[in-house]
């Protein structure tokens, strides 16, 4: 079949199907992610064979892109007045839920007798939450009250979090994993780690002055997008050439400009015109990379991934409620609430593999595999919370 | 030519305390509401009200949160379903302007050119917008049909 499907072709179907399963799923009430990932996994090679394999070994350029243009948004966001607005509580409990599922699930593959670097890229991929699923349940049960306010806070803040720590995680388990008896290595790891987050933060200024001083310049909104997305390609190949961490160059980039004095809204929101179909695109390739062949071996791990990270979540809640002072009801079911994992783990899963990809084959399909399962049971996970908090 | 030059200055404006029904009446005889100014007693542009704030009021969150959760990644932007939400009557009087403005307010300073000034608004893909001295005082607003008509009036058209 897909000898006779051409790259052409393969991405008018995967734009065509991906649409169309999406307003499918969403008349039973599930979000758009869901219906891509499933389609991905249909049309991939694991089942249909549809999508040409060309299309699909791009996924690794593909997704540092995509990662790339999300670490760019979530760095707008990155400013004084934001932090305030969410507050201190939302703060604390972010920090520990998102420790507590990287601990834990860390410790966990650990006591597995998985190595060192795997279990490193798992635990920070087990931080992900995710806002677009999470928000779905909010407005179709028209939740409100303190426990949604604080979940809708919390999954804001957690994607810079799973940012920060999976992007200095991946060159440390690199490291490791090419040098396992080597423990002398360590302060050297960890001085390279240093440099990559100060010259990604350098990189990620610089480009925010200079987009600043090109779109002085600019005319009109296509112009921006153009300038955008050019500078977003830019930052993330100029990391790569440069061996730093794209996601934190662009995380600073989006910081920095959104901290500009003149306006600089316009860049972001041209992104807008386009998001959806690069995420469709993005959803419908990491669905597709699934290997249906890897799904036995992992199936001990996933269900124990499964479990783990929400009570790691939970654990974390709790400590960072008691820190915060949060209330009963939040400190108790806000980390079930946080149980969906959807488009944030794929990424990073899928950029693991380009990456690092002596190991970016079992961590991919692990993350395909349990974001599909949490994309069931994660949803009923934030429904129950949010029931049970008499806020639905 | 400045953008002081040819600005409208009698702007109709609220204040941050003004509640949820006094501005719908304000604008009662409005077909689209115009860009809202909001201001503080002296008057220091603090924000403005558009028709995605007033949607923003069927949002079960804050407008400032709701404004973070649509700049995060893999959300979809989709509007608040205004027909299906429960929204009690008293908040007519118990939401003010100052819970749903959007504090993140574009305005173009009076001194700016209109050739400068018609570049912006065009980037930031809006018609028309405020305009402020330079203490962020709202002193006008601008559109793009004002920048217009006073390029025909400069080419004696008008």
């Amino acid at each position: 079949m897909s000898a006779m499907m051409n790259e052409l072709a393969g991405i008018g179907i995967i734009l065509l199907f991906g649409l169309l399963s999406a307003k499918l799923l969403r008349m039973i009430k599930l979000p758009s992610v869901t219906a891509y990932l499933i389609l991905g996994v249909a049309l991939g090679a694991s089942v249909f064979n549809i999508i040409p394999a060309s299309i699909i070994n791009a996924s690794g350029g593909v997704s540092n892109f995509v990662l790339g243009l999300v670490a760019f948004s979530i760095g707008r966001n990155l400013n004084r007045e934001n932090i305030s607005i969410l507050g201190s509580q939302v703060l604390w409990i972010s920090i520990f839920e998102s420790l507590g599922s990287f601990l834990v699930i860390t410790v966990l593959f650990l006591l597995l007798g998985k190595p060192f670097s795997i279990a490193l890229v798992f635990g920070a991929i087990a931080i992900a939450a995710a806002p677009d699923a999470i928000l779905v349940i909010v407005r179709e049960y028209k939740a409100k009250g303190p426990l949604t306010n604080t979940l809708l806070g919390v999954v804001a803040v957690n994607t810079a979090w799973c940012f920060v720590i999976f992007s200095l995680s991946l060159p440390i388990s690199k490291a490791v994993y090419f040098n396992p008896a080597d423990l002398s290595l360590l302060p050297k790891v960890m001085g390279v780690t240093l440099i990559h987050i100060i010259g990604s933060f350098f990189l990620g200024v610089v480009m925010a002055f200079l987009i600043r001083w090109i779109g002085r310049i600019l005319t009109n909104p296509e112009e921006v997008l153009i300038l955008t997305v050019g500078f977003i390609f830019l930052a993330v190949g100029v990391s790569i050439y440069f061996d730093l961490s794209g996601l934190l160059t662009c995380m600073a980039f989006g910081a920095a400009l959104a901290n500009m004095k003149t306006p600089t809204d316009y860049y972001f929101e041209s992104l807008q015109r386009i998001d959806g179909l690069i995420f469709l695109f993005f959803f419908v390739l990491a669905g597709a990379n699934l290997e249906i062949d890897y799904l036995g071996k992992i199936g001990v791990i996933g269900v124990l991934y499964l479990i783990f990270r929400v009570l790691g979540k939970m654990g974390g809640v709790y400590l960072g409620g008691n820190i915060a002072g949060a209330g009963r009801t939040v400190k108790k079911y806000l980390g079930l609430g946080l149980a969906p994992q959807a488009g944030l783990a794929l990424g990073c899963a899928l950029v693991a593999k380009a990456e690092f990809p002596e190991i970016g084959g079992l961590v991919l399909n692990t993350i395909i595999a349990t974001t599909v399962i949490y994309q069931i049971f994660g949803l009923l996970g934030t429904k129950y919370a949010l029931y049970k908090a008499g806020e639905i | 030519m400045k953008i002081k030059d040819i600005m409208l200055t009698d702007v109709d404006y609220v204040m941050r305390s003004t509640t949820l029904s006094q501005l719908l009446k304000i604008y009662d005889r409005f077909h689209s509401l115009p860009i809202v100014p909001v201001v503080d007693e002296n008057k220091y542009l603090v924000g403005h009200v558009s028709i995605a704030d007033l949607i923003g009021v069927f949002s079960p969150t804050g407008q400032d949160l709701r404004r973070i959760l649509a700049s995060l990644p893999f959300v979809e932007h989709g509007e608040e379903d205004i027909f299906e939400s429960d929204i009690p009557p008293e908040m007519g009087f118990l939401a003010v302007v100052d819970d749903f403005m959007n504090r993140n307010v574009v305005a173009l300073p009076e001194e700016m050119s209109i050739k400068n000034a018609y570049r912006e608004l065009n980037k930031l893909s809006m018609e028309k917008t405020l305009v402020v001295n330079k203490n962020n005082q709202l002193v006008g607003i601008i559109g793009v049909f004002d920048i217009i008509r006073a390029v025909f009036r400069e080419k004696g058209i008008l």
